[in-house]
C-alpha cells in the first residue's frame, strides 16, 4: 500500500466517523507558561463568544443523543499533564470565561517529589520550554486538584505518560488500574474519563480496554473522538 | 521495531497528551511548496475552485506553522461515540445536525486538496488535516459548521 493511499484511506475512514456522530470541539492545553497569559485570555474571551462550557453530565447527554441544550455550542477545555501553571495562570482565565476545564493529570507528575519534577517530565515526555518556577515544583499539588475537582473535571491522563501498548501487563495495569486508584487515595472518588499518551481509542487494544474497563472509567478520548464506554450507573464507584 | 520518540512523532500530531510538532506542518509546509505546481505557483489545475481549495490549505498550514503547539491551546474537533448502544443489536437515536454534513463536506474536500499538494502524504498527517478544519471553525466563531 502506498502512502497516498494510506492517506486517503485513513481520512475517509475519519470523514465517515465525522459524518456520522455527533461532533464537540475541543481545545488542548499543555505548557501555560506565565508569559504567554495575555495570549490565553485573548484566546478564551474570543471562544466564550462563540461557545459554551461542558461538564462531565452534559457530555453524557450529547453522546446519548446527540442534542446539545445550550444555545451556544460546547467547547471541552483540556488542560494536559497537570503542570503547576495550569492552576496558577490558566484556571482562573478558564472561570474569568465561564468554562469547565478538564484537568488530564499523569498521576506520577503529582507524585514525584519536588527536587525530581523536572528530571520526570523530561523522561516522560512532559514539554518543559518554559522553566519558571525556582522553587523547582512544576506539578499540581493534590490539594490543588482537590480544589479543581470542586468546580473543574479531574481526569486521568495515566501514571507515567507512556505508550501502553509498549508496555508489560503488570506495568500497564499500573498506568490504568493504578492511576485511578491514585485519584480514589486522593481525590476520595475515581475520575471518570480516561486518556493515555498519543490517545489511542477504545478497541484498539484489547488488554488496554480489560484494564480500562477494571479501573471503571466511563469515557475514553483519543486523538478523533470521545467514547461512551458505560453507563455512569452501571458503576457503583462512580462520583 | 519503531523506537520511543519515533513511535511518537508518527503518531502524535494533534494528540492527547504528545504536543503536536509544528516542525510536522513545517514540512508539510515546504513539501508542499517544492512538489505543488497549483495557482500560487501560477500553473492551476484548469479547475478554479479546487486551485481556490487548494491555495486556502496551503495558507492555513503556513499559518500554523510557527505555533508553538506545547505552549498555545489548539482546537480540535472530536467525534462522540456511545458504545454503551452503539452495537449491532440496538438501533442508536443520537441526532446528527447540519454540523455533521457541513463537516464531512469540508473535511473531504479539503483532504482531496491534501493529497494534491501533498501526494506522499502519510496516514498520521489526517490529524493535522483535522486541526486546520478545527483552526477554520475556531475562527469563524463555529459558524462554519453549526452544532
Amino acid at each position: 500500500m502506498n502512502p497516498s493511499s494510506t492517506f486517503a484511506e485513513r481520512a475517509t475512514t475519519l470523514g465517515e466517523l465525522f459524518a456520522s456522530h455527533p461532533v464537540i470541539r475541543a481545545v488542548n492545553f499543555h505548557n501555560t507558561s506565565r508569559a504567554q497569559a495575555e495570549r490565553y485570555d485573548r484566546q478564551l474571551a474570543q471562544y466564550s463568544r462563540s461557545f459554551s462550557s461542558v461538564n462531565q453530565e452534559e457530555l453524557e447527554e450529547y453522546l446519548t443523543t446527540g442534542k446539545w441544550n445550550k444555545p451556544k455550542p460546547g467547547l471541552i477545555v483540556s488542560v494536559f499533564e497537570g503542570y503547576r501553571n495550569s492552576f496558577e495562570v490558566l484556571t482562573p482565565l478558564i472561570e474569568k470565561y465561564g468554562f469547565i476545564g478538564w484537568y488530564w493529570v499523569i498521576t506520577g507528575f503529582i507524585n514525584a517529589s519536588i527536587p525530581d519534577q523536572r528530571t520526570f517530565a523530561e523522561h516522560h515526555d512532559i514539554d518543559m520550554l518554559t522553566h519558571e518556577y525556582a522553587d523547582g515544583r512544576y506539578a499540581l499539588t493534590w490539594d490543588e486538584l482537590r480544589q479543581l475537582d470542586k468546580r473543574h473535571v479531574i481526569a486521568c491522563h495515566t501514571r507515567s505518560h507512556t505508550l501502553l501498548s509498549q508496555l508489560e501487563p503488570e506495568v500497564q495495569r499500573q498506568e490504568v488500574v493504578g492511576s485511578q486508584e491514585d485519584f480514589r487515595k486522593n481525590l476520595g472518588h475515581p475520575v471518570r474519563a480516561f486518556v493515555s499518551l498519543t490517545g489511542p481509542a477504545y478497541g484498539e487494544n484489547s488488554a488496554t480496554d480489560s484494564l480500562i474497563d477494571a479501573a471503571g472509567y466511563d469515557f475514553v478520548f483519543s486523538n478523533f473522538r470521545i467514547q461512551r464506554i458505560r453507563a455512569k450507573n452501571s458503576n457503583p464507584s462512580s462520583k | 521495531m519503531m523506537n520511543r520518540r519515533g513511535a511518537l512523532v508518527a503518531m502524535a500530531a494533534a494528540t492527547f497528551g504528545a504536543v503536536p510538532s509544528s516542525a510536522a506542518l513545517v514540512r508539510l509546509l515546504q513539501s508542499g511548496q517544492a512538489q505543488t505546481q497549483g495557482a500560487a505557483s501560477g500553473n492551476p489545475t484548469k479547475d478554479p475552485v479546487k486551485d481556490a481549495i487548494d491555495e486556502r490549505l496551503r495558507q492555513d498550514l503556513a499559518r500554523l506553522a510557527p505555533r508553538a503547539n506545547s505552549e498555545e491551546g489548539v482546537p480540535v474537533l472530536l467525534a462522540c461515540e456511545d458504545l454503551v448502544v452503539d452495537k449491532p443489536s440496538q438501533k442508536s437515536t443520537v441526532t446528527l445536525t447540519a454540523f455533521n454534513a457541513a463537516l464531512a463536506s469540508d473535511f473531504r474536500k479539503t483532504s482531496e486538496a491534501w493529497q494534491r499538494i501533498h501526494p506522499d502524504a502519510a496516514d498520521t498527517d489526517v490529524a493535522k488535516l483535522i486541526e486546520v478544519l478545527a483552526v477554520r471553525d475556531f475562527a469563524n466563531g463555529g459558524t462554519e459548521q453549526k452544532q
